[in-house]
């Protein structure tokens, strides 16, 4: 039998492998219910978040707001999960804001939070430490 | 016998992940990133109007091929995920390209490499644009460093062009480079007149690199962690990202990044020497698997020093190295011996209680 030889069947077991991973994996790369809207290296007062994120909100997804952290020290109280680093609620990523002086990034945020009251719908934000 | 008929199964396995990634992926997808530098991140009163040159050219890639795409089809993502998905097969194909003038092998890395897990953040996050086109310029340098038979005026003009390349997509590139081909230098198993010719050019790379690189460097550099530690995470990193790449297991299933235990990190340092010793004074029978395994290192040790500094793992930082990795995969399976085989083990352990036979 051709799976008998020990090097076929380490080929065809890697291959077949590789694939089931595929086949689990990129479902959830289909982003079907999450707009990642993000704001990386862009102004904070930069319209455009602002207005894709009322866009995407009015057609009832998730928004995932990545901003940028680059001159933010990052308190140690923050949650740490295996698959973000740093995940929060938007009141506390609106208090991180102000506690390091940023106030237009922590308006920012006090923003998304009005415009999500305005849409009823769920608005998570996500940051990332860039 | 299987991989006599590598070809053709390679060309039903890409027919397999192209369905996998239309009918999983692309043909759901909807996506919207904004990754925009220019007018902020690299010109402006925040950063001092001299910080991060390198970001003018960097921002290139991501700017006017991800965004654009965006803006010109915002009702269809799957445009931009669909164009992701084309350039990766586009750089299978130039590794096996590669590969085979190099040493024969090349439908079977490419193979791996198409369907590796890891490459899946690259291909996937749109943002990944950056890190797909900068491994397409890797090869094609690689391609006309030692393997094209072209005139060569023409390789030097092509060389050059890549360069340039380079620093548009991840500068890092210009570090990843020289290294490869030192190694590749050092196998020997390239043209050597026209190795010889390329001192120039890996001079002309290094001085670029110092150009590009030190204001980069320079810049990150009053650093939150001390260097012993820095060095762990980085060790441990790169580890943790190999035995992903060879199992698939601990992929994430986002963009997000991931922690590295100490205990992982200690055990990582302390299997380094081992490695290094490996590639170092490897025999001729796996210089190939060296060859691989020093471009792992080389490629991925320079992208988490600029960016990673307090160990979170981005995946697609990973997706340039993984090409290397394949390379060093697809070399060990074919040192497996076709003769040795699974039944034959079997029975012979069932009569005997243990195994006699030597491979």
């Amino acid at each position: 039998m051709w799976f008998s030889n020990v090097k076929n069947f380490t080929v065809v077991a890697l291959v077949a492998w590789y694939l089931l991973l595929l086949h689990m994996r990129l479902p959830e790369w289909d982003n079907n219910k999450t707009i990642w809207v993000s704001a990386i290296r862009v102004e904070p007062k930069d319209p455009w978040v602002l207005n894709n994120a009322a866009h995407y909100l009015q057609n009832g997804r998730t928004v995932f707001l990545l901003l940028d952290l680059v001159n933010l020290d990052v308190p140690e109280w923050l949650p740490i999960s295996e698959r973000a680093p740093y995940i929060i609620g938007y009141n506390g990523l609106i208090n991180i804001y102000r506690q390091n002086n940023m106030i237009e990034s922590a308006n920012l945020v006090s923003e998304m939070l009005n415009l999500m009251e305005t849409n009823r719908k769920q608005l998570s934000v996500t940051f990332v430490a860039q | 016998m299987l991989l006599s008929n590598i070809k053709k199964i390679f060309f039903l396995v890409l027919f397999v992940t192209c369905s996998l990634y239309y009918f999983l992926h692309i043909r759901t997808s909807v996506w919207v990133f904004e990754d925009n530098s220019l007018g902020s991140g690299w010109f402006s009163a925040r950063n001092g109007f001299t910080y991060d040159l390198h970001r003018v050219v960097e921002s290139v890639p991501n700017t006017y091929f991800v965004i654009w795409t965006f803006y010109i089809t915002p009702w269809a993502p799957y445009v931009v995920h669909l164009i992701n998905f084309f350039i990766h097969i586009l750089n299978t194909f130039l590794l096996i390209l590669l590969v085979n003038r190099w040493k024969g092998l090349g439908w079977f890395t490419g193979l791996i490499f198409l369907i590796n897990p890891l490459s899946i953040q690259a291909v996937a996050y749109a943002s990944g644009r950056a890190e797909l086109v900068s491994l397409t310029v890797l090869l094609t340098f690689l391609w006309f460093c030692t393997a094209s038979r072209a005139l060569r005026i023409l390789r030097w003009l092509l060389l050059i062009a890549c360069i340039v390349l380079m620093t548009m997509t991840k500068p890092t590139l210009l570090v990843v480079s020289t290294l490869v081909l030192f190694i590749v230098f050092i196998n020997r198993k390239c043209e050597i007149r026209w190795l010889f010719g390329l001192w120039p050019m890996i001079l002309l790379i290094s001085l670029v690199e110092l150009i590009f690189l030190i204001p980069r460097v320079l810049a990150i550099a009053p650093s939150q962690i001390p260097l012993w530690r820095w060095f762990m995470i980085q060790t441990a990193a790169s580890w943790k990202l190999m035995l992903v790449a060879l199992t698939g297991i601990g992929i994430s299933i986002d963009h997000a990044w991931w922690t590295i235990s100490l205990t992982f990190q200690v055990i990582a340092v302390l299997s380094l020497p081992i490695l290094v010793y490996f590639v170092i004074f490897a025999k001729e029978k796996y210089s190939w698997i060296a060859l691989g395994l020093s471009w792992w290192w080389s490629a991925l040790l320079p992208r988490l020093i600029v960016h990673d500094q307090l160990g979170w793992i981005r995946e697609h930082h990973a997706y340039v190295p993984l090409a290397g990795f394949c390379i060093a995969i697809s070399s060990a399976i074919s040192l497996i011996p076709e003769r040795y085989s699974i039944v034959e083990i079997a029975e012979e352990y069932l009569e005997n209680g243990k195994i006699q036979r030597s491979v």
